[in-house]
């Protein structure tokens, strides 16, 4: 975030943190997307990640007097999804879940229809695998790979360390490519 | 190789960019050698690639809107309001205080008054004489049954 635009965002939280709730209401346009991504990978549910997300972004206007600016707002917005994504998945008592249902238009990654087919095919595939691993390490990996968090940030999210978060890190690469491999094993470019 | 391979962690961390520099450069001319690593750091990276050409999904409709009109009024502490709580808070404080201080005063003033208690502590002699050997049975101490040596 340049700034100019993170000037403007920490004047939209002074005011948002003041009661304007039309602040507040900007602050979510902006960070919807990256929340709903977050629960929706998470979940596998659409319908519920849309549900989930509109309790987040309560939750937050609730606890927003309370946020410091030692910690982004994409970041503590993230911890308060998680921990509410958290809570569905044990109230679900679900570990697993399917993400097929959950696959979304897909950018063309190739000019060729079977290419396209492919690309199409290996990012379900993955978003199987991701669906198949503990949420622990589903977590950290959108964390890091999706939302582009520093080891520093996923740690203030998830409440860890930065060495815990290194060890997980590799741990959840692994686990997510045990599962993977054997998927994407039969699919051609 | 006959050097150690780096465990996953260290090439988890490479790939990441994160590894320290003094063992960044280690791991790396162990990697440039090594196809094995060479092939488990490519594999790393390929797997980041995939996942961040993942589609970013979008809600769908303006959430900011919809959800403004459902917020709760939020109360808001103010410092002049914490002033008034805090003085007002006083007021117990204070009758707290004056209540010990006088407490104090009395204990004292009953405690200085020596001659009362040495008044009071033959009656109690007497007393324990009942209380502790009921009528008929033996004297426990034979200076507790001698009503005339605490009566004089």
């Amino acid at each position: 975030m340049h700034d100019e635009d993170a000037s403007q965002e920490a004047a939209e939280i002074a005011r948002a943190r003041a009661g304007d709730t039309g602040a507040f209401a900007t602050l979510v346009r902006r960070y919807q997307d990256r929340v709903f991504g977050f629960v929706l990978r998470m979940t596998g549910a659409r319908e519920e990640a849309m549900e989930l997300t509109q309790d987040i972004f309560l939750k937050a206007w609730t606890a927003l007097p309370d946020w410091r600016p030692d910690a982004r707002l994409s970041t503590w917005l993230l911890q308060i999804a998680r921990n509410a994504t958290l809570d569905v998945l044990r109230r679900r008592e679900r570990v697993g879940f399917s993400a097929l249902d959950a696959l979304p238009d897909v950018a063309d990654p190739a000019p060729g229809p079977d290419a396209h087919y492919a690309g199409r095919q290996r990012q379900a595939l993955l978003l199987e695998a991701l669906g198949q691993i503990a949420p622990a390490h589903r977590e950290i990996l959108l964390l890091r790979e999706i939302e582009d968090l520093s080891y520093a940030d996923i740690g203030t999210a998830l409440g860890l360390t930065e060495g815990t978060v290194k060890s997980r890190l590799a741990r959840a690469r692994l686990a997510l490519l045990a599962r993977y491999r054997p998927l994407a094993g039969g699919v051609d470019d | 190789m006959t050097e150690a391979c780096p465990d996953h962690e260290a090439l988890s961390a490479l790939a990441d960019g994160v590894l320290l520099a003094s063992a960044e450069e280690g791991v790396r001319t162990h990697v440039a050698r090594c196809p094995a690593c060479a092939a488990r750091l490519v594999e790393l990276q390929a797997l980041s690639e995939a996942l961040r050409g993942l589609p970013r999904e979008s809600l769908g409709f303006d959430l900011g809107a919809r959800i403004e009109s459902r917020l709760p009024a939020r109360a808001q502490p103010t410092p002049q309001r914490r002033w008034r709580l805090g003085w007002r808070s006083l007021v117990p404080l204070a009758g707290a205080a004056a209540a010990l201080v006088l407490g104090l005063r009395l204990g004292v003033s009953l405690v200085s008054a020596g001659p009362v208690q040495t008044a009071v502590l033959p009656a109690v002699q007497a007393m324990s004489v009942f209380d502790a050997v009921p009528p008929g049975n033996l004297c426990p101490r034979p200076h507790a049954c001698l009503l005339v040596s605490v009566s004089r």
